[in-house]
């Protein structure tokens, strides 16, 4: 089965492409959740656009007209296949026959965008919220990108400005005779709610986007906002050499928060939060200002020993539901050397969909380039953003929305209960309708699914397994736009056989969806008793579905859609997102995060990092991941979604250093260094957030990025005879791929 | 009569009265070996880690004694971090030294040099780990004193007041070699800090 074409069409995967038809088969068979990872803002040229508004079902449901609705002659009604409602064709469809047929009903347009008739809100909103405790040359870079950005932004789009320290400003863009700014306490004891901000502005009237007061378009306020760039000062706090500054980080957020929820209600809007240190003064403070008082380690969070941990993190958790109230997202620019924060903070980026960043200051490129790309990459609006969005999906009676995972706040179910909602919850569940604050066309949501179908009601051969995801979202230009996914999969015969459902499997899905399960509970288990979950559920999956005589696991085999699934496990048990040793909270909240956003390939590649082989004999080659790749006579490319490496061998490294590249006899050395970094800088184009991009040779300290990342198949204890072009000796006694899988084969065969 | 305090001295670590707590700094170079020796006395177990970034804390038990220890990353850029770390007089400063890279040692002496001549934590305890003396031609332990130019400090742990304890140990941790006598060095410096009371 070809998985590739349903996600190129329709942007959405499922774990499972064949269901069985009843609870009982489903729960004994399905060893990996039936799920899917839908991609709202999935792009192809192909997908329809409309320009009139959808056509819903007049039943109890709220799906849309779709290709799998049944019409028949003289087409006058149209049969709803969710609640089976017969519903009328308005005047406008009258006129449909065999022949033509509206858009929304081509067999081929599962996918659709409705132009909605509501009024157009303004362009995105962009609020800039800027910490002034920085070194000098931290700050002079930022105030540089951020002036570059303001040359970027569409000159009708609005941008405010929020400043903090020890206290918090709010600057009137709209007063250009001079800078003027609000200030805030930053150690207020409550946050700053709208209704407050607007009595202490004054002039509630003007609080609003016509008035033009604290956000003003780009246009009309790029060279005074320019000239307060340049003049911006480090905070005035003095601080002695034993303490952190004072970031009241809490507060700016509620104060920007409030400011567009009280200027900018339900208009698409974006809070860019460059932050460059720990959050210290007031709510949301996550450590002390004594040096000596050390930032809170994984070690103590775990053992409930961090202070302001629980407090801190509700705190941010209840700004990220204010702002997604009003349809907000938040964006993080955490650069800093140590922690800022990040992991009692995270909630508020998951919540409203904003983006995260990492990096080591304002003057890296791992920042420069992550938040140029966020305007650049889209000079004719091409790129397509959502804001203000919203999703919901719709089942047949067959089954149910368990929950999903990723970027969202789920929106509780009205009165009586839904039809589509399980009440078996996985992820943020117990509804089938979403909030999301801002999209794009990365963003990547998983949807766990289960069926609820009795094992004695057996399923009509008319009536086939359909999900419908309806997103709606104001795009680049303002205008509200209505995205509706219809997808249709097989129902398995009675008896669900195992060859049937096994057909259906998509081990990439599969193991992506189990990932994003898994970093789901750690945030609230232990990261042993994930890794033991894991591999509960792999032994059980391979068990029923490999080929295997009992009890003996040289019988054992497994169908190659089946085959690099324990691959994928053995990874994802040694990546960071289920290590923590070596990561501070800050680093595993981020790393967690992006596999929280990303679509099927990208979180592949964060599970089990690409490598590719350069050498002089022949094209670049895809290689495994392991220690036997590395030999001393060639290049090699690590992709580790956050980290791209290209590694020389000892041999290359020697010839580099020698400068034999720039001898005219050896073009081809001159070109085999070449490519790797020609396919490095395609990586880095369309990487976001822009990676750590590192160039190192074989046995530097930085080769290590690679070292710790591969299987390591040969160590210093397993005495394989060193050959320089067959691999490198690791240091470890870490667990390899082949010891993993041995163990694998003895559980899955026992009886 | 000494044998009474020694049964008093066991019977209140017994119930955990001597028990007290010690900050370690972990600093030196990237690929020095920091991250390995942590995990090692932390987990018991050697492993790869990639380059740290940002600073962890991990804690282990040695004696009566339970241990923080920060672990830094060792990149030039992250080195301007080391001074927040080390702040407290009694954090005892653990400096990693690879002995068989060569080329980047007269970096790791010049940064040790600094921080040796540091008036802003002249009273913190150092101790100079040697790592990954299984490599062939790595410097010993007298070797190592001499080309870090050692010879003018006073080793030990001293009861003199005005001189910090300092001392120079090598270890391999693939060997599983030193890393006792690193703890219990660790542990002795941590009683005396204790004792001193800055």
């Amino acid at each position: 089965m070809n998985f590739d074409q349903g996600e190129e069409r329709d942007g959405v995967r499922f774990s499972w492409n064949v269901w069985p038809t009843s609870r009982v088969e489903a729960t004994r068979k399905l060893l990996v959740p039936l799920g899917c990872m839908y991609t709202p803002l999935h792009q192809n040229p192909e997908i329809v656009q409309v320009p009139y508004p959808p056509l819903h079902c007049k039943g109890g449901c709220s799906a849309i007209l779709n290709p799998f609705c049944t019409i028949a002659p003289p087409y006058r009604t149209w049969v709803c296949p969710f609640c089976l409602q017969h519903n009328q064709f308005p005047p406008q469809y009258a006129g449909i026959s065999e022949q033509s047929r509206p858009a929304e009903l081509l067999p081929n347009v599962t996918t659709i965008e409705y132009a909605l008739p509501t009024k157009e809100s303004a362009l995105p909103v962009y609020l800039f919220v800027v910490d002034t405790c920085l070194a000098d040359d931290e700050l002079a870079s930022l105030m540089d990108s951020l002036t570059m950005s303001l040359s970027l932004i569409p000159e009708n789009s609005y941008v405010g400005l929020v400043t903090f320290g020890s206290m918090v400003q709010v600057y009137e863009l709209g007063f250009t005779a001079c800078p003027k700014s609000y200030v805030f306490r930053g150690n207020a004891p409550q946050a700053l709610k709208a209704a407050t901000l607007i009595e202490k502005l004054g002039a509630p009237e003007t609080m609003n986007l016509q008035a033009k007061r604290f956000l003003v378009p780009v246009g009309e306020c790029e060279f005074s906002l320019t000239s307060i760039f340049e003049e911006i000062q480090k905070d005035p706090m003095r601080v002695s050499g034993d303490k952190r500054p004072p970031r009241s980080t809490g507060m700016a957020f509620s104060v920007a928060t409030s400011l567009l929820q009280a200027i900018a209600p339900n208009t698409g809007a974006r809070i860019m939060a460059f932050i460059g240190g720990a959050a210290t003064h007031g709510l949301g403070m996550v450590v002390g200002e004594e040096l000596k008082e050390p930032i809170r380690s994984h070690h103590d969070i775990s053992r409930g020993k961090s202070k302001y941990t629980n407090q801190a993190y509700k705190f941010y958790k209840s700004i990220g539901e204010q702002a997604i109230s009003s349809g907000h997202a938040i964006d993080i620019f955490s650069c800093s050397l140590d922690q800022v924060g990040l992991y009692e903070m995270r909630e508020m980026v998951k919540l409203t969909g904003g983006f995260m960043v990492l990096a080591d200051g304002f003057s890296h490129p791992m920042f420069q380039q992550s938040f140029q790309k966020i305007f650049s990459r889209d000079p004719d609006h091409h790129f397509k953003m959502g804001y203000n969005a919203d999703i919901q999906v719709c089942t047949s009676r067959y089954l149910k929305v368990c929950g999903g995972i990723g970027h969202m706040s789920p929106i509780p179910v009205q009165s009586q209960p839904s039809t589509y909602v399980s009440e078996n919850e996985i992820g943020l569940g117990g509804t089938s309708h979403w909030k999301i604050g801002g999209l794009d066309q990365n963003s990547t949501f998983a949807f766990y699914f289960e069926i609820t179908n009795q094992h004695t009601n057996p399923i009509p051969q008319d009536q086939p397994g359909l999900i419908q995801f309806i997103t709606s979202y104001q795009n680049n230009l303002g205008k509200r736009i209505m995205r509706v996914t219809t997808v249709k999969r097989e129902w398995s015969d009675p008896q669900a056989s195992i060859p049937l459902l096994a057909n259906g499997f998509d081990q990439e899905t599969s193991a992506v969806l189990m990932a994003r399960l898994a970093v789901f509970k750690a945030e609230t288990d232990e990261l042993p008793d994930i890794t033991k979950w894991l591999d509960k559920m792999l032994i059980r999956l391979v068990s029923k579905y490999s080929e295997h005589r009992k009890d003996d696991p040289s019988s054992f085999n497994l169908a190659p859609n089946f085959s690099i699934y324990p691959h994928f496990m053995f990874h994802l048990r040694r990546s960071p997102f289920l290590q923590a040793f070596n990561n501070s909270p800050d680093e595993s909240s981020f790393y967690r995060f992006m596999l929280n956003r990303e679509n099927v390939s990208n979180s592949l590649v964060m599970i089990q990092p690409t490598l590719e082989k350069y050498s002089f004999d022949g094209p670049p080659t895809p290689v495994v991941l392991s220690a036997t790749s590395i030999s001393f006579d060639t290049i090699l490319l690590l992709d580790t979604f956050f980290c791209v490496l290209i590694f020389h061998g000892e041999k290359i490294a020697k010839w580099r250093k020698a400068g034999y590249d720039k001898e005219p006899n050896y073009a081809n050395f001159k070109d085999l260094l070449l490519a790797p970094k020609m396919d490095a800088s395609h990586i880095l184009k369309d990487r976001f957030p822009y990676p750590r991009y590192i160039e190192c040779d074989q046995h530097s300290g930085e080769a290590r990025f690679l070292l710790a990342t591969i299987d390591p198949n040969i160590t210093h204890n397993n005495n394989v005879p060193q050959d320089p072009s067959k691999g490198e000796v690791v240091f470890t006694e870490d667990v390899n791929l082949h010891e993993f899988l041995n163990h694998l084969k003895k559980y899955a065969v026992q009886s | 009569m000494s044998f009474l305090i020694d049964w008093f001295y066991n019977i209140w670590s017994y119930f955990g009265f001597m028990n007290r707590n010690s900050n370690l700094t972990i600093v030196g170079l990237g690929n020095a070996g920091k991250t390995t020796l942590v995990n090692y006395i932390v987990n018991d177990l050697i492993r790869v880690y990639m380059p740290t970034q940002k600073p962890n804390k991990n804690t282990f038990k040695s004696g009566n004694t339970t241990f923080n220890a920060f672990d830094l990353g060792g990149q030039k850029i992250l080195r301007r971090l080391w001074r927040d770390y080390i702040l407290d007089p009694n954090t005892i400063i653990v400096f990693v030294i690879d002995t068989a890279d060569m080329e980047s040692f007269t970096e790791a002496k010049a940064e040790l040099q600094h921080i040796l001549t540091s008036s802003e934590v002249s009273q913190n305890p150092i101790v100079i780990v040697g790592t990954k003396t299984d490599i062939p031609n790595h410097l010993n332990r007298q070797q190592l004193i001499q080309a870090l130019d050692l010879q003018p400090y006073m080793l030990g742990i001293n009861t003199d007041i005005n001189s910090r304890p300092l001392e120079v140990l090598t270890l391999s941790v693939v060997k599983r070699e030193g890393v006792k006598e690193l703890l219990l060095w660790l542990t002795q410096c941590s009683d005396y800090c204790y004792k001193r009371k800055l």
